[in-house]
């Protein structure tokens, strides 16, 4: 049988073991899969969530007269969207020609890559002094929010990367190398990113080291850090950037308050890679000091 | 999980009461919130996020319902089609914020140290789980939609872009390496 009538058969008892029916196996292999493909069937990871039933509640609480008086006609969305366009516009136009609104226009801090360090307030700024943002709503869980992760040993970051990973000589008392992380999203991931910890309290105080290789095809991001202490420093010759205490996080306690973090950073250019250094407890004379002994790894 | 494609009987009629009864909403909301959830669980990798993703594929269904034409597709492929697009939208942002890394840290904190996360979840699930976020995103995303929304490869297909019989191959591939990756964890 060739591979693709095969794999067209194996579909077919796939779709007939979710409608509930027993297929049949035609060789151990197969038995094999279809045991995997029955378990992956029968799995149900709701129960593991504790907001169902309140998510429930929250969109049938905020939704009380009929959905449909409550949206607009295709023609008056397309109005909404003209004036809203126009509006920026206007905006943009007052801001940049007007002298006097011109400082509310932000300014760039500094450029690492495709990174873009702007004086634009952080959302958590914002939030703090009570302007609306997207910031996310407290977790009853006391739990942060996250993101899709994959955590790898130095080995299994070193497979997957075709530069040197750089390592420091120097990490402060207490701190624990964790592991290599990121999001790769099925790509060839171009950064080694570095977390470490130390045990403190119900967060552990947080250390991480990311190295990038420049892609000068990828967007430009901004990050906003406010009004963070802004310092030129030098780090191994290699002119640096320091932002201190930035606004750029927040936690919530086990009982479900929230609170906002603020973050140490240092930003380098070396031997063609971009560096930076996070942390929220560091100094920057500690954080100096590991820059300063970063090496390439000896395979 | 039940994951049989069959719809509530009165499936259409429900739809139909929603646009006017926001209880009748409820009905669908118990049906399909479980599968949404177990869908976008199997792609992000933490509880909090799948919570998340979840409320807002609903809150985004309950707007658009107006906009649902039951000749253009089932309710089914409709609805796992928004939880799709949600997620999908979810990574494009997170990619553009994970040069800051706080969330990241932050949650692979949650992800190793939260008891409830290993708690509730029995050995099993963990051990499939634990497979399913090693594979890349695209097969992660295509196993999701095969086993925990119960569409067919067509349907799945419309969703994602890819040909109907290019689905039936990632599926297959994709089985195949979670077998290994189950087997190399066993051993």
């Amino acid at each position: 049988m060739s591979l693709k009538n095969e794999i067209i058969r194996f579909n077919h008892r796939i779709d007939a073991l979710i409608q509930g029916e027993s297929p049949l196996p035609i060789n151990d292999n197969d038995k094999e899969l279809l045991e995997i493909a029955k378990q992956l069937a029968q799995t149900d990871l709701s129960a593991e969530s504790k907001r169902l039933v309140s998510i429930r509640q929250d969109i049938l609480s905020g939704s009380t007269t009929p959905i449909h008086n409550r949206h607009l006609s295709k023609n008056n969305r397309f109005r909404l969207v003209y004036a809203s366009v126009a509006s920026i516009v206007l905006f943009m136009l007052i801001v940049l020609t007007v002298p006097p609104l011109r400082h509310l226009a932000q300014d760039i801090i500094g450029r690492f890559g495709n990174l873009i360090i702007t004086d634009a307030p952080t959302q958590y700024e914002l939030a703090r002094n009570g302007t609306p943002t997207s910031t996310p709503r407290p977790r009853p869980t006391g739990t942060p929010p996250g993101e899709s992760f994959i955590s790898l040993t130095y080995n299994e970051i070193d497979a997957l990367l075709d530069f040197p990973i750089y390592i420091p000589q120097y990490i402060p008392d207490g701190f624990n190398f964790c592991c290599y992380g990121g999001n790769f999203f099925g790509e060839t991931p171009n950064h080694a990113l570095a977390f470490y910890s130390r045990q403190a309290g119900y967060h552990d105080d947080m250390l991480n080291i990311r190295q990038q290789l420049p892609d000068e095809s990828s967007d430009l991001i901004e990050f906003a850090v406010g009004d963070a202490v802004i310092e030129e420093v030098a780090v191994n010759g290699n002119a640096g950037l320091w932002v201190g205490e930035a606004l750029v996080g927040q936690r919530w306690t086990p009982s479900g308050e929230q609170s906002y973090v603020t973050y140490n950073f240092l930003y380098w250019e070396q031997d063609g890679y971009v560096f930076s250094i996070q942390s929220d407890v560091l100094s920057q004379e500690e954080i100096l000091r590991i820059a300063e002994s970063m090496v390439p790894a000896q395979n | 999980m039940d994951n049989s494609t069959q719809i509530l009987s009165d499936e259409n009629e429900i739809i139909v009461r929603s646009l006017t009864d926001i209880s009748a909403f409820a009905v669908l909301y118990d049906y399909y919130a479980p599968r949404v959830y177990t869908y976008i669980r199997y792609r992000v990798n933490d509880i909090n996020t799948a919570d998340d993703l979840t409320a807002q594929t609903f809150e985004k269904a309950l707007s658009s319902l107006p906009n649902y034409q039951p000749t253009r597709s089932a309710f089914s492929a409709w609805l796992f089609g928004i939880a799709h697009h949600v997620v999908t939208r979810h990574y494009r942002t997170r990619q553009r914020q994970q040069w800051f890394s706080l969330d990241g840290f932050l949650s692979h904190q949650s992800d190793i140290s939260s008891p409830e996360d290993t708690a509730i979840r029995n050995e099993i699930n963990n051990q499939l789980l634990h497979a399913v976020k090693q594979l890349p995103a695209r097969e992660r995303d295509l196993i999701a939609l095969k086993f925990a929304t119960g569409l067919t490869n067509r349907e799945i297909a419309r969703i994602t872009g890819f040909s109907e019989s290019n689905v039936g191959v990632i599926v297959y591939r994709a089985i195949k390496k979670l077998r290994e990756k189950l087997s190399e964890s066993r051993d």
